[in-house]
Order: structure tokens, then sequence, then C-alpha cells
């Protein structure tokens, strides 16, 4: 346990040190990007000093080491400084804003497309033959290849415009204005939520069936299989409880990893439906060179990913007991 | 046994569907505030969701231009309209220079208030210059007012005098003005308001100003302001109160998303659709459909800033003139409108846009000089004669190389975030290729982008000219040299020498000009001096006076202005977006059912369709539990 949290605090720390060297290795410069921003806005009368105000305002006129000392400390504080794209905003409230948004969408998305590819995985596992296997498992290959975002804007097209079931973007109505947190405000929210929710488990739950169906096959040639199924036992019982009990660890892996993964947002899926999430905000921090919210988002990634890692590694002997740390 | 799982689950759906018909009666109302569709305007931010939607300080880098503050909520001393090439006093009654033009006396109009009921006046205005002095460039236009102004006056309650630095007749037409030039601009606060607060951080929320109207609410893709029905131009008679009781600014995604917006009636204005989309909307709206121009496909209302191709003044061959005009030779600029807007762009020998004013006063009177230096002219013998005449010779596979034994090449930048842009350079780069010049195509992300072209990381580099609108020394200035000449690496401004051009002669002209009025005849005479230098250098490759394409619908709002009823420019984006709100009407409605801006069924049928579902599913799973039982007994 002691080295498993101690490989948890290197990572997160090695990790951090690049996230805090990669976005200062992309081409430009973001205080330059901010002053032509200005210019762009009618202000003219350029000048060397206004750049040195600039760049000593977001703390980039120093030496690369003393930055990184400066934010690590700030960072332990609790302070992840000042965005310079949305400045005076920091960088807590801009990630702030748009957190709550990508975990209940990429959450929700990841857990029901798990569970679907999963179920239906295990169900086309087994019965390889059958009807349904032959049925589903075509349909989710073509589903999980079709361009993402073709996906996504035929769904909005579909049930949204040509049958009106949803609506096409946005989390919640634009046409309302709620007065604090309701049972229809939430309403309002999952009904906003179900297209890019749909767009995302549709794109991803062929992924979890495939390779369900792979542990499911691998599962099935088994002793313990052949041996509960000369004791008669019912299949749906082999099933549920040899076959898909087995097969899972890898799959609950997935999940953690997945999940840790979700912080990143899901952009074309904000882009299309105008989700207010991190995935968006991540794309625009690095196209304007933010470095700050780019720091951050990929902090949260990096401790999202990690943190889920250790869990899973911690759970894993409750899982499965033939796992156990330590033994011989 | 499967009739009566099926009945007994029919029975179960139709049992919870009844009571939860009913129940919606008892349940409180959950919609606070439904916006009436036909007392809404709904515009098109364009520019998709607003990671700091609380921030409404116009004065700091990370403001969001796009979300009404400028159009709706502030208000300037003067406008431009581009239309009529008039400055319009709106805050501002008159003004007036002294004889040498180094001091401007304004007079405010009377009974101005601010949304708060609080009295706009003279004091507003000297705190407003005195911060952006003190702040200087921190602040948005605060180095503009620091270069341009010695000294803000008070009079008396509504009249200040503005001492100058030099004399500058155009300083009510400039950055250190009231006057936005552009998207937004220097707007006087709220002495009451902002006295206390650190101007670098105060994110002014919720924003008190002098326009129609206030903050109701905002989220990160929508902003909702209502009428305010106090508003005092309405009450000083100067204008009637506007229509709209609510202007939201949406965000809604992709050009397919509100483009399908607008044709289903959700969507008032559409902010830069490509030309295909706006030919679609054409057909599929008709007459609803308002275009500044009813025609195709010449439709939309020019653009202020003509694109350009900035080429590197610095870097050889394309130091030398001759290059840059073989460059200009090269290059079908009707090919290129046809490809990137289906011909709705036209070639220019400069970097004016053609508004009646500048046409006629100006550049009419300079048009022998076109002749001379034709600078729009497509004929590719030419580039091949110069570059014959300069002793560059073409290899084996035509690419031209140059006396000293390099092939020809170029790095064109170019920014990828929208499509003609991207079109555009693309359209060139292959008439460049055709021509001889070894192209490679570099897109850049904003970032990138204005970085590498601010610092002279290119050869050839897509731009456009945010200058003139009236008359031309504003464009003159951002080719101006002096102070603003780099070498490769050290940034120039935007929109100051971006080509890193170094010429006395031609900032001579614009020296002169900057100090006379406008109407003096001699600032022809220093235009055209400076035109035809401009000319024979020719630092930057004129490409297209292009549209800007916003396009309306008149569903439900009518008396957008168009080439027949040219009152404002429709630049919706602007704060001249006033003067629009101003003259909306309601319009007919729909023609069919009206379609509501929140679409689709209810939200309450949600609850009751998830009540529904899980009582069908637990139904079923009690069923089968018990046969399973039964089964197990028997």
């Amino acid at each position: 346990m002691a080295k498993r949290l101690a490989a948890y605090v290197v990572v997160l720390f090695a990790a951090t040190l690049i996230n805090f060297v990669i976005p200062r290795l992309i081409p430009g410069d973001p205080i330059r990007v901010v002053i032509a921003r200005l210019e762009m806005r009618g202000r003219q009368g350029f000048s060397e000093d206004l750049v040195l105000q600039y760049t000593h305002m977001f703390g980039l006129d120093k030496d690369l080491f003393t930055q990184f000392t400066n934010y690590m400390t700030q960072m332990l504080r609790g302070n992840l400084g000042l965005s310079i794209s949305w400045f005076p905003s920091s960088v807590q409230e801009v990630i702030g804003r748009a957190l709550p948004w990508t975990l209940y969408l990429m959450f929700t998305s990841v857990i029901i497309s798990w569970v679907i590819g999963n179920v239906l995985g295990a169900i086309i596992g087994w019965q390889r033959d059958s009807k349904l296997a032959r049925a589903i498992l075509p349909a989710a290959l073509v589903l999980g290849t079709i361009p993402y975002y073709m996906l996504a804007i035929s769904l909005a097209f579909f049930f949204a415009y040509t049958i009106p079931l949803f609506p096409a973007t946005g989390s919640s109505s634009i046409g309302i204005i709620w007065h604090g947190i309701s049972l229809g405000y939430i309403a309002d929210l999952i009904w906003h939520s179900v297209l890019p929710v749909l767009s995302i488990v549709i794109s991803s739950v062929g992924w979890w069936m495939m390779s369900m169906k792979a542990m499911i096959a691998n599962v099935l040639g088994e002793d313990y299989i052949m041996l509960a199924r000369a004791k008669g036992m019912k299949t749906s019982v082999i099933l549920r409880k040899y076959a898909l009990r087995n097969a899972l660890l890898p799959q609950v892996t997935g999940l953690a990893m997945t999940i840790g993964q979700t912080m990143s947002g899901a952009l074309l899926t904000e882009v299309v439906f105008a989700y207010p999430g991190l995935g968006w905000l991540l794309y625009n921090a690095i196209t304007n060179l933010d470095y700050p919210v780019i720091q951050g988002v990929v902090l949260l990634i990096i401790f999202t990913i990690s943190t889920a890692v250790l869990l899973m590694d911690l759970l894993y002997p409750i899982i499965d007991p033939r796992i156990r740390y330590g033994e011989k | 046994m499967q009739k009566k799982v099926l009945s007994t689950c029919v029975v179960a759906i139709l049992t919870v569907l009844l009571l939860a018909t009913s129940s919606i009666s008892l349940v409180p109302p959950i919609r606070a505030q439904e916006l009436p569709r036909d007392q809404t305007l709904y515009m098109d931010t364009q520019g998709g969701i607003v990671a700091n939607p609380d921030l409404f300080n116009p004065y700091v880098t990370g403001v969001f231009g796009s979300q009404g503050l400028g159009g709706n909520c502030m208000e300037y001393l003067a406008y431009p309209n581009l239309c009529n090439g008039t400055v319009m006093p709106w805050l501002a009654e008159s003004w007036e220079y002294t004889a040498d033009f180094k001091s401007l006396r304004v007079t405010l109009r009377q009974g101005i208030t601010w949304s708060d009921g609080a009295a706009f006046d003279a004091d507003d205005v000297v705190f407003t210059y005195s911060k952006l002095s003190q702040y200087g460039g921190q602040l948005a236009w605060g180095s503009d007012v620091q270069s341009r102004i010695a000294q803000v006056t008070k009079i008396d309650s509504h009249n200040i005098r503005f001492d100058l630095k030099y004399a500058d007749p155009r300083f009510h037409c400039s950055p250190a003005f009231s006057y936005p030039p552009m998207d937004m601009g220097l707007v006087i606060l709220p002495e009451h308001i902002w006295k206390d607060k650190d101007p670098l951080t105060y994110k002014n929320n919720p924003p008190i100003f002098t326009g129609p109207y206030t903050l109701e609410s905002y989220a990160p893709d929508r902003f909702v302001w209502k009428r305010n029905d106090n508003y005092w131009a309405a009450k000083a008679g100067l204008t009637k109160l506007p229509e709209p009781l609510y202007v939201v600014w949406t965000a809604y995604g992709p050009e397919e998303q509100r483009a399908a917006k607008m044709e289903k009636g959700m969507l008032d204005e559409l902010h830069f659709p490509s030309a295909g989309v706006v030919q679609k909307l054409n057909a599929t709206m008709g007459s609803e459909l308002v275009t500044w121009y009813p025609s195709w496909p010449i439709f939309a209302f020019g653009d202020p800033c003509p694109n350009y191709f900035v080429v590197n003044n610095l870097k050889y061959p394309f130091s030398l003139p001759e290059v840059r005009w073989a460059l200009s030779y090269a290059i079908n600029r009707t090919d290129v409108a046809r490809l990137a807007f289906l011909g709705d762009a036209t070639p220019i020998p400069h970097l004016y846009p053609l508004y009646g004013g500048l046409v006629d006063n100006y550049l009419s009177k300079i048009s022998d000089l076109f002749e001379t230096y034709p600078a729009d002219k497509y004929d590719p013998s030419k580039t091949e004669q110069i570059f014959t005449s300069l002793g560059f010779t073409k290899g084996d596979d035509g690419i031209w190389v140059t006396p000293n034994g390099t092939r020809l090449s170029a790095t064109v930048v170019g920014w990828t975030t929208y499509v003609e842009p991207k079109t555009m350079t693309m359209v060139v780069a292959d008439y460049l290729q055709r021509a001889g010049i070894d192209v490679s195509l570099k897109f850049l992300e904003f970032g990138p982008y204005t970085t590498a072209v601010a610092a002279g990381d290119y050869d050839l580099a897509w731009v456009w000219s945010c200058g003139s609108t009236r008359e031309p020394l504003a464009t003159l200035e951002n080719l101006y040299t002096t102070g603003y000449f780099r070498a490769i690496g050290n940034t120039t401004g935007w929109w100051t020498d971006m080509e890193h051009w170094d010429n006395k002669t031609f900032d001579e002209y614009v020296d002169k000009m900057r100090v006379i009025a406008p109407e003096d005849p001699n600032t022809l005479v220093y235009f055209r001096n400076a035109m035809t230098i401009w000319l024979q250098q020719l630092p930057g490759i004129p490409l297209l006076f292009k549209p800007t394409t916003t396009v309306t619908s008149q569903t439900y709002w009518k008396g957008w202005p168009t080439s027949a009823n040219p009152y404002i420019q429709p630049l919706y984006h602007w704060p001249n977006f006033l003067f629009t709100l101003l003259k909306l009407t309601k319009g007919a409605g729909p023609i069919s059912t009206p379609t509501p801006a929140a679409s689709g069924f209810p939200p309450e049928w949600v609850a009751v369709i998830v009540v529904a579902a899980v009582a069908v599913i637990a139904t079923m799973s009690v069923l089968l539990i018990r046969e399973r039982q039964k089964k197990r007994k028997s």
C-alpha cells in the first residue's frame, strides 16, 4: 500500500512537470496573442513596453525554473493562477464552470455505454451463432465506425429537427429562465443531454461490446465452465456467476481509465451540441496559448486518471479474491 | 403466461400514465419564466460557448465581445455610419475643435441616465479618461488615450474639454474617443459604480450602462437582455423604446445547427454563414430571409476589412518590389472570389473597403494610379517577364531559381479557423504554385497564427486590413513604418507594419495628412503621393473586398437594414446594432404552426416517460421472479 501511494505521488509530480513544459513548446507567444486581440478591437499603438507589462502581469518574465516553482507552490495552495485569454477570470473559475457539465455528460455516457456494451458483449460472446449475435454485432461495428461528427449531426437532424423530440443544442432551454434548482430544471437538463449522451453511447458501445465478447470467448474454454456445465447448472447462472465475473476484470480496468479520461471532455460533442464542457475549454485554451488553463485542465485529467488507477489497484483484491498483493 | 405478463404490463403502463397525468396538475409550475417568442429577438454569437460569461468589463483582455454588451447595453459618444460615411453623435450632442485642432470641446446631451437611474454627466467622462490615463496599456484603449490626450477637463456638467498632445482633426473618430471603430470602443464608465473598483479585475456584473437593455440572465451559451423601459433616449424623445422585450444572444453550435435553427424560426440572425448555407436558406426561407442585396451572388454587405496577403519585405527575394509585383500578377482574384465566396467578392488594387465616401471622395480621384499600377490584375505572362528580367531561371520542375541558385519557395501562412480565409489561402497558393513558386502551406490556430505573422515568421500570410471606412488616413496609419518597423523575430503590432516595410517618404505623407482636416484639399494630394509609393513598392498584395455575411429573418422581426433601406451597417456584433434594435418592428409571424424557441415536447413528459418505464420494468421483474418461484416449487 505504501509503495503504491508513493508511486502515485511520483507519477503526479512527473506528470505535473511535463504538463508545465509541454504547453510552452507550442509555437507562439500568449502575450502577443493577447495584444493582437486588443489591437483587432480597434486599439492602436503597439509598443514593446506593453508586451513587458503584460508579460510581467502573467508572471512569464521569470525564468522557467522560477515559473515552475511558483506554479507548484500556488498549486499546492489550491491556486491555479489567472487565465491569460479570459483574464481576469481565474483558472479555477473557468474550469469550475465547465466541470459539472463534463462530469455529468461523460460519466453518464461512459457508464451507460459500459453497461450496455458489456451486457450485449456477454450475450453475443456466449451465443456466438444466435440470431441476436448476428444482428447486433454488425450494427455495433457500423455505428462505431461512423465518423463521430456525422453521427452527432445526424442524430440532431433526425431527432431535433425532422422529428422534434429533443433539443439540438445547449444544456438547458434558452427560451426559459429558471430561477434556482427545481425538478423542472433538472428534467430540462436531462432532456437536453439526451442527444449528446446518445451520440457518445452509440459511438463507444461497440468497443465495450467487442472487448467483452473477446473476454467471454477466452473464458468459455476454462475448466470451471466445463465443470459447471457438467454439473447441469443453468446457462444463465454459468454466464452470470462464472463467465461474466471472470471476464469483467479487464473491463473494470478499462472503465477506470475511461472515467479518468472523461475530464478531457468530449470536444466534438460539445461543439456539435453547444454543450459547455471541458473539451471546448481545453481546445480554446490551446488555440489561444492560455498556459494556465491548459495546465489546469490537464492537471485535472492527470489527477483523475492516476487516482482512478490507484483505486482500481486497491479494489482488485476485492473484485477478484485470487489477487492478493504481497502474498507468495 | 406471456399473455398474462403482457396484459399486466399494459394495465400497469396505463395506470401510471393516468396517475402521472393527473399529478401534473398538482405539481407547482416548473417553468419559471418563458420568453414569449413574439417579444424575443434571438441573435447569434457565432463565437461558441463562453468560458467566462460573468465578465462584462469592456476594458480587460478576456471579455467576450459578442454577448450583446456592445449593442444592447453600452452606448458611445458617437458612432460611425458606414452606409453614408457620417459620424453620428449620440451621447454627445456636438463637438467643436479649436482652429489648431489641438483641443476639442464636447457637449453631452441632456437627460442621459445610467440604467440604475443615476445621471450621466461630465464627471463620468473625466473619471473614465483619468482611469485610462492612469492604467495605460493595461486597459484596452489606454495606450491610445495616453498617446493622444494631454488632459481632460470638466467645463460644466455637460461640457468637457479634451486637450490633445498634437493637432488631431480626427480625434473624434479615433480609438481614444468614445467612438467604436469596430466591435467595441472606449466606453464611458459610471463613476458611482467604478470609483472604488480596480478596473483590471472588476467583473462589472451586472453591467450598468446607458443602453436600452439590462442583463436578465446569462450562461455559457446564452445572454438574456431585458428592455429597460426607463431608457433615457425614449424619455428624452430622441427615439422610441425598442420593440423586442428581450434580446437573447445564443451560442447554437456549428454552422449546420445555427442554420437549421434559423430555418425553424429559432434564430433571427445568423452570423457569418458560408455562401452555400445562405444559398440553401434562400431556397427554403424565400422572402423571409433578409440579405443586404436581394440579388445573387452579390448579396452581402461589404466587410470594412478587405483581405490581402502581407509579404515579408525583409526576406530575399520578397524584399524586391519587382518580385512582389510578380506575385500579384500571378493571382487570379476573380477565381479566388468565386471559390471562396461563390462570387460575392470584388477584386481590389488597394486595401480600402468600397464604401461610398471613400470611393467618391478619394479612390475615384486617384483611379489613374490604379491604371498605372494595376495591383488587381491577373497576368501570369507579366510574372514570367518580371522573373526573367531579374535573372531568374526556370528549373526542369517548373520552379524558378534565383540568380544565387536558390529555388523560389514560399511559406504561406493562413488561419485555420474559418472556411473562407482557408479557401482564399489555398487558391492563392495554388496560383503561385502554377506560376513557378514552390509553395508550402501552413495553417495555424489563432495563437500561433498571430504570433507568426507579428514576428515575421512567414513569406506570405493571409490577413485582413481594418482601417479606413470614411476617409483614407486610418489604413495608411496601419502601413506606417516609423517606430513600428522591426527586424524579423521582433514583433510588430497587429495592423502596424506587419510587412516589415520601411519607407520614410511614405511616412512623411502620412504625417502631413494627420494634422490637416479630411476635407482639406491637401489630404487628397498627400493621399495620392502616399498611394503612389505604396503601389510602386507593393509591400502587401491586395486581394478582395469581401462580404460580411450576416443574414436575418423577418418572420418575427422586420425592419432590418438593407441596400434599399441602408440606415445603418448590418454588422450586428458591432455597437451600431443599437440603431437596428431601435428600428425593428414585429413581423407577421410564421405561416405554419409557430415553433417555440424551446422546441420539442414539454420536459414534464420526460418525467412521465421515466416513471412509466420504471413501472414497466418493475412490474415485469416482479412477474418474472414470481414465475420462477412457481417453477422451482413445481
